[in-house]
């Protein structure tokens, strides 16, 4: 079958009233928590989860994968209209998005990042199409090493790209796989560092860590520095951006879409690094740099179509590998799992359904969320207007309700407590929560994948096969080059004494 | 202890070390090509040792000017009103079970609200009543989810 069949056979599958509806619902749900800060896609994947036990597992993916790429809409308007990223993949968009509301174009910048997050995302859809099934071939020759060495080289890219020191990065990745080992040995069977409890059997759940360390931890640091808000627009009027934003937004389109897409394959990509390098590159590409940060189009174009663009790039890597690409895509695969279908390579021939009905549903999501995300602006403004002093307790309350729903267990809430005040204080230290979280998600994988490497009987096997030996050295270039870079600056700082 | 880099950085120092003990005393290591049950978290607490001396070496050879002093807790006491937020959550998750997630809820959105800014009761006591109902008629009655119900039954 061609790729139009197979998309064909897809939108037959989305194309039933059941499935239509929870398509919008997830695409709706998605929009209103990514305009909420504080509360995220992971929390809110991981609280509908147990809902849909009993729900088709194709049905289920699409109301959940909506909320996924839904989330990456609405986080934009907060971060336009209040200076508060809405996500975290909507951080950079407070910079010039803000500026442009307070000049009085909030309409130009919700619609340029409307539109350019429907570009970017249908974009990378298709390029989801193209390259999945590729890869899935492809990873029908991956063995243990290759995957081990994906995931390392996903790792490292996560910590190269943290903004404060490369050794930072490391302690939280180190940490984040030393946490990640709590539980059963997957390969023995012995358990370890469980001090007899039975919750820690299973391991630290990734759901109570990630809402811990990002949903309490954010609103302990809020709490305490005594956060200040306003709405800044009350009516947004002139959602259309005219011809010259079109002129100057198209090729940030184009680069976000392309940017997004592959960092976003890569495990570790995620939503939020991708905005950072669109914005670095618009930047750095642009004729008047020194306007940025004062409300230019490029700078909302740009970030806000690659954040969608990476949803398409995750689901690849989700798809074809197996390999959760960011924690909230390993909340997603949880939801595969649960449902009895394992991801990987395998996916595509042994449920084409599911396959291509979870790729279909993602076109009709973002037509649907354009849709939602330019009328409906005025019921988002709304819900922006409720101070913080009152969303903080809902924000707390929703993650209690998310993580006793999972396994109905109370320890995992005090699980959940103890990561937020991890994720407070490594707020306050300088570190960042992302290498820890994906380590935690990764670790099982990874020391699987290397025990099983090591039952070759070659301890340099990973460097012996092409494919592992690329990636590895490519890892290692990535936590190694700061430190000659660092050598570099130093000894031109001594030539400049000498000359000088 | 007033630099950050110094603080954090013997604190991963300790973790190091204790994660290196434990396994050592109570995990099979096995070797390279064998590795056992300790042999990944032997090797966390070795490379966590390794970082945080990078990390305390390079923060000694700091001008102590250079040096990122940790963030004042005491500004305006916010930090108490961290430590009150983490209370709150830990007695509402002893109760939680015991007494049921009606008046679980209700009392922690009082609390959260009243403890952590000053605000009317009014206001506190209808984002509570408010809030329990939204519970009940969302995840109770449309998510179905499993909450303990408690003494109320609902």
């Amino acid at each position: 079958m061609d790729i139009f069949g197979h998309l064909a056979l897809g939108l037959g599958v989305v194309f039933t009233v059941n499935n239509l509806l929870f398509c919008f619902l997830g695409a709706l749900i998605g929009t209103l928590i990514g305009v909420l800060p504080g509360i995220g896609p992971v929390a809110t994947i991981s609280l509908l989860l147990p809902i849909t036990f009993g729900m088709d597992s194709v049905t289920s993916i699409i109301l959940l994968a909506g909320v996924f790429y839904g989330a990456q809409y609405g986080g934009s308007t907060t971060s336009i209209l209040v200076n508060i990223p809405g996500e975290a993949s909507s951080i950079v968009t407070c910079l010039d998005g803000y500026q442009m509301a307070r000049k009085g174009r909030p309409g130009a910048a919700l619609g340029m990042s409307a539109f350019g997050s429907f570009i970017g995302g249908t974009a990378s859809i298709v390029g989801l199409m193209l390259l999945a099934p590729i890869l899935a071939r492809a990873a029908l020759k991956f063995g243990p090493p290759e995957y081990f060495s994906l995931m390392f080289f996903g790792l490292t890219l996560v910590i190269y790209l943290c903004v404060g020191s490369i050794t930072k990065g490391l302690i939280m990745a180190v940490a984040g796989l030393a946490v990640s080992t709590v539980g059963q040995d997957l390969v023995t069977g012995s358990t370890r560092f469980t001090l007899g409890s039975i919750t820690l059997m299973d391991g630290v759940g990734i759901v109570p860590a990630a809402m811990g360390v990002f949903g309490l931890g954010e609103v302990l640091t809020n709490i305490e520095e005594g956060i200040k808000r306003e709405v800044f627009a009350t009516k947004v009027k002139g959602l259309f951006p005219n011809l010259k934003d079109w002129k100057d937004s198209a090729w940030p389109i184009v680069r976000g879409t392309l940017i997004g897409f592959f960092v976003g394959i890569l495990p570790g990509g995620g939503t939020v690094i991708p905005t950072f390098m669109s914005y670095t590159v618009e930047k750095r590409l642009s004729r008047h740099p020194e306007k940025f940060g004062t409300g230019v189009i490029e700078g909302v174009a740009g970030p806000e179509t690659a954040n969608n663009a990476a949803t398409g790039g995750s689901m690849v890597t989700l798809l074809s590998l197996g390999i959760p690409a960011n924690v909230s895509i390993a909340v997603l695969l949880g939801a595969f799992i649960i449902h009895g279908i394992q991801p990987g390579p395998l996916l595509m021939t042994q449920h084409p359904h599911l396959f291509w009905g979870t790729i279909a549903s993602m076109y009709v999501g973002n037509v649907m969320l354009v849709i939602l995300n330019l009328p409906l602006i005025g019921l988002w403004v709304r819900i922006l207007k409720i101070p913080y002093n009152i969303l903080f307790p809902l924000i707390l309350l929703f993650c209690f309700i998310g993580v006793y729903s999972i396994n109905n267990n109370l320890y995992e809430i005090l699980i959940m407590v103890g990561f937020g005040v991890f994720g407070y204080l490594i707020r306050k230290f300088g570190y960042e929560g992302a290498p820890f979280l994906l380590a935690l998600v990764l670790g099982p994988m990874l020391e699987t994948a290397f025990r099983q490497s090591m039952l070759y009987g070659d301890p340099f096997i990973l460097f012996k096969r092409p494919i592992s030996m690329v990636l590895l050295i490519l890892g290692l270039f990535l936590i190694v080059s700061p430190i000659f870079s660092g050598i570099a600056q130093r000894r031109r700082r001594l030539i400049e004494e000498e000359n000088g | 202890m007033k630099h950050r880099d110094t603080a954090s950085g013997l604190f991963w120092l300790v973790i190091g070390i204790g994660l290196s003990v434990w396994t050592l005393t109570s995990y099979e290591i096995g070797r390279l090509t064998q590795p056992g049950t300790g042999y990944l978290p032997l090797s966390l607490g070795i490379l966590l040792i390794l970082l945080s001396l990078i990390l305390l070496v390079a923060q000694m050879k700091k001008s102590p000017g250079a040096r990122q002093a940790v963030p004042p807790a005491d500004r305006s006491g916010g930090w108490k009103k961290v430590v009150y937020t983490v209370g709150v959550l830990i007695v509402a998750a002893f109760f939680f079970e015991r007494v049921g997630y009606l008046p679980t809820f209700f009392c922690l959105i009082v609390l959260l609200m009243k403890g952590v800014e000053q605000q009317s009761w009014k206001r506190i006591l209808l984002t509570a009543l408010l809030t329990s109902v939204g519970v009940y008629l969302v995840f109770i009655l449309l998510l179905e989810v499993q909450l303990p119900r408690g003494f109320l039954g609902v």
